[in-house]
């Protein structure tokens, strides 16, 4: 097990990308204090502005790499929850509770029965479908959670 | 005592913050400096100094921070590998 998200060499590539940028920043930054026309500090100025580029780009790139670093290894150990525990659910139906909710034929959540998105529709109770495909509830009337397994 | 066992722990955020407070002063003194000079070409070395080396060590600070919270986010997955290898050893013993 390692303990940061980054190898070495990230770390090398970012210090090298640091110091080439602050070097050109503290070049443009002395070569512009003595030039005595602004025509004569452009060049000066481009230096430094191009040295903050460097550094930025050498921090997007060690970010980046610790982002893919984390979320890659994440999805190693953590697979889907939600796939998981609707696999892993009892193929039962709450008699009760599926009474007081419906569901669209060949949607994947359940509804309250007074739900907006049920509105005009020909909804039937949770209780009397056939499938036995796993159901989340609504998003928008969040009736309370049922056992609706796979 | 508390506060030196803070900054070795969370010496990445300190950082941050210390980068980013200078980051500011350096973007203050730049503005402060070209307010003063009548003339671009005096104040260009102002921008050129407070101002680009301003945004350096604020972007610093932000890299910083983030890969702060990237590390512990690293070491909780370092914490549920181990649970999970200590689990699988139980379930083949």
């Amino acid at each position: 097990v390692t303990s940061s998200p980054w190898r070495l060499g990230d770390l090398v590539s970012l210090v090298a990308a640091l110091a080439a940028g602050l070097a050109a920043i503290v070049a443009g930054w002395i070569g512009v204090s003595g030039e005595p026309t602004t025509s004569q500090q452009t060049a000066w100025l481009n230096v430094g502005i191009g040295g903050l580029v460097v550094a930025g780009i050498g921090v997007a790139v060690w970010l980046m790499t610790g982002r893919r670093a984390v979320g890659e290894r994440r999805r190693h150990l953590l697979p889907d929850v939600a796939a998981t525990l609707a696999a892993s659910a009892p193929a039962t139906v709450d008699d009760d509770a599926a009474e007081a909710l419906v569901v669209l034929p060949g949607m994947t959540r359940y509804h309250r029965p007074t739900c907006e998105l049920m509105a005009g529709k020909k909804a039937m109770p949770l209780g009397r479908r056939r499938s036995r495909r796993a159901l989340a509830p609504c998003g928008v009337c969040e009736p309370d959670p049922i056992e609706v397994g796979a | 005592m508390a506060f030196l066992n803070y900054v070795r722990n969370q010496w990445d955020r300190v950082g941050a913050w210390a980068c980013i407070a200078l980051g500011a002063l350096a973007l203050l003194l730049g503005w402060l400096g070209v307010s003063s000079h009548a003339y671009p070409a005096e104040q260009n070395s102002y921008i050129a100094s407070g101002g680009l080396l301003g945004l350096f060590l604020l972007g610093l600070g932000g890299l910083l921070w983030i890969s702060a919270d990237l590390r512990d986010e690293w070491r909780k997955l370092d914490a549920i590998e181990q649970v999970l290898a200590d689990r699988e050893a139980s379930t083949e013993r």
